[in-house]
Formats: structure tokens, sequence, C-alpha cells
């Protein structure tokens, strides 16, 4: 060992210290004084992240909270709209189902469209008297 | 802890202290307090401070004794209260230094008094000032190795570092010292 390494050893371990007389009472006396604190003051730094926390949770809970109570009634509202349009369109097609006339294409022109009327074949069919049913023009 | 005695470990007196045992927590102070106030002492350069650190420190020890798991060594979990106690008054202290020398240089203050101080230190002192104005992480090393004796594994054990790591901060350490004390010390060169 270089003697600034012994030196320095020596100087640093020459007369330790010890603790005053009345420490440990000292101490105990603290502790009987000081009341016990809560984590929040003991640990400052994980209160501040914990309060970040739940300001951050809380803000993101409250505008979620916000958002759905709107858009759930929106929601509800566009969903009815859309059952009685469907229902409306349904009728409408039920109605027209009901009004199509059940006729057969035979041909045309540009000016005049051929077609019969199937709801008179059994009328022709029974008289064997086959004629054209009707005359339909979109000109 | 004494080995092959009846006498109760030190985490058996914390837990008993826990319990509202002041008795057993009065033992376990008169167990560590010389050791506490020799490190602190030595750590800050300053008996007064040392003192009011170790006593803060078994404070503490008692505010977290339902906190603690008899794993390792209870010095060493004692020591680490005491030395984030020191490191975190120190962090409190650059702070107001960084803030006062801008001051100072705001309204143009002279310092002769480093230089005087110097000057006026004996080797005690000086050895004092020395050990203080290391950094922590040389100092907090070559105290427990040359003051409390620690071996380098439980240093580095205590510092959740590598043995090399510790030996290089001890060696880093007392050559800031040597620079610092040369004129004052017989061995200055090595």
């Amino acid at each position: 060992m270089s003697s600034f390494k012994h030196e320095l050893r020596t100087r640093l371990r020459e007369d330790p210290e010890r603790a005053s007389p009345g420490f440990t009472q000292s101490v105990l006396e603290s502790i009987e004084q000081r009341p016990r604190r809560a984590w929040f003051v003991m640990r400052p730094r994980l209160a501040i992240a914990t309060a970040v926390l739940l300001l951050a949770l809380g803000t993101i809970l409250g505008v979620r909270l916000g958002e759905q109570t709107p858009r759930t009634a929106a929601n509800r509202e566009q969903l009815v709209r859309e059952y009685m349009e469907m229902q409306w369109e349904l009728e409408q097609i039920r109605r027209l189902a009901d009004d199509s006339s059940p006729v057969l294409y035979l041909g045309g022109n540009e000016s005049v469209e051929v077609l019969f009327d199937l709801r008179d074949y059994d009328t022709y069919i029974d008289s064997n008297n086959i004629r054209p049913a009707s005359l339909s023009t979109d000109g | 802890m004494r080995e092959g005695s009846t006498a109760p470990t030190d985490g058996q007196l914390l837990a008993s202290a826990h319990q509202g045992d002041t008795t057993a927590f009065a033992e376990l102070i008169d167990r560590h307090k010389d050791a506490m106030v020799n490190y602190l002492t030595k750590l800050t350069g300053s008996r007064e401070e040392g003192e009011d650190f170790a006593q803060e420190t078994f404070l503490r020890l008692y505010e977290r004794a339902g906190n603690y798991n008899e794993r390792g060594y209870f010095k060493a979990y004692l020591f680490r209260i005491g030395t984030n106690l020191v490191r975190s008054s120190e962090r409190r202290k650059t702070r107001w230094r960084i803030v006062h020398s801008q001051i100072s240089k705001n309204g143009h203050h002279t310092e002769p008094a480093q230089q005087a101080r110097v000057l006026r230190h004996e080797v005690a002192e000086r050895l004092r000032n020395a050990v203080r104005d290391l950094p922590l992480r040389y100092r907090v090393p070559l105290v427990l190795y040359e003051v409390d004796e620690w071996p380098y594994r439980k240093i580095a054990d205590f510092l959740g570092c590598r043995e090399g790591t510790v030996k290089s901060r001890i060696h880093r350490g007392r050559n800031m010292i040597r620079q610092d004390l040369a004129p004052y010390m017989t061995g200055g060169v090595s």
C-alpha cells in the first residue's frame, strides 16, 4: 500500500465519532412527538404521480361519459328512424308487389310494347279464346 | 448482529418496534448509533450534521419498520436510508448554490473567502472538506471502504454496481483527495 493510501486510511479512521449520550432518548422522543406521517407526506413524488394519474383517468372517464350519453341517444334515434324507413320501404314493396300486374312481355318496338295479362289466363284457357290482354306504351 | 447468541436479530427487534415495543427499538438504536454517526459524520464532514442525519435515519427506519424484510444485511439497509438522506440534502444544497452563485454574479460580488479558507484550515479539517467535497458516487464507497471497512463485494451490493466499479470509484476518489491534500501529506505522490 502506498504511503498516501496508508496515511489517508489512518487519518480517516482516527477519532471515530460516537453518538452523543442522549442520542437514543432523543430519537425516541422524536418518535413520540412526531405524528406518524401519511404515505403521501413520506412519498411526495408517489403522491404527485398518483394525483396526476387519477386526474388523467378522471378526465378521460368524464369526457367519455359526457360523450356517451348524447351519442347513445342519437344512436337510438337513428336506429328508430332507420327502422321506420325500412318498414315504410317494405310496405311500399308489398304494395308494389300487390299492385303489380302479372303480365308477360310479348314484344314490341320503340313506340309499342305488347304485354299479355296473366290475370285473365284462366279465362282464356277455359274459353280457348286467346287474344291480347292489353296494350301498353311508354312513349 | 451478534452471531451465536440468543439475542434477537435486528429484524426481530424492528418487528417488535413496529408492534409498538419502544424498548426493542431503543436496543436497535444502541446497536447501530455509533456506526451511523461515524459514517454520516465522515460522509458530510460535519459532526453536527452527522448526528442529525443519524437521528433522522432512525426515525425513517421506525416509520418504515413494516416494510423491512430481513433478507439481507440490516446495517446496509440502515446505511442506505442515511445515504439517501444525505443525497437528498445535497441536491437541495446544490440547487441553492446554483441560485446563490447566479445572484452573486448578477450583483458583481467578489468571493475571496474561498482562497482564504483553503489556506487557514489544518490538515484534519482539510481532509474532512476534501472528503465532503467529493461527489457522492466516489465519497460513499470510499467512506464505506476506508472508514467502515466494508469489503468491495458488500459495497457493490449496497450500491447496486459491480465490484470493479467500486474499486474504480474508490481509486478515483482517493486521487481527488490526494490532489487536494498533496501539500499536507507525507505521501503526496505514490
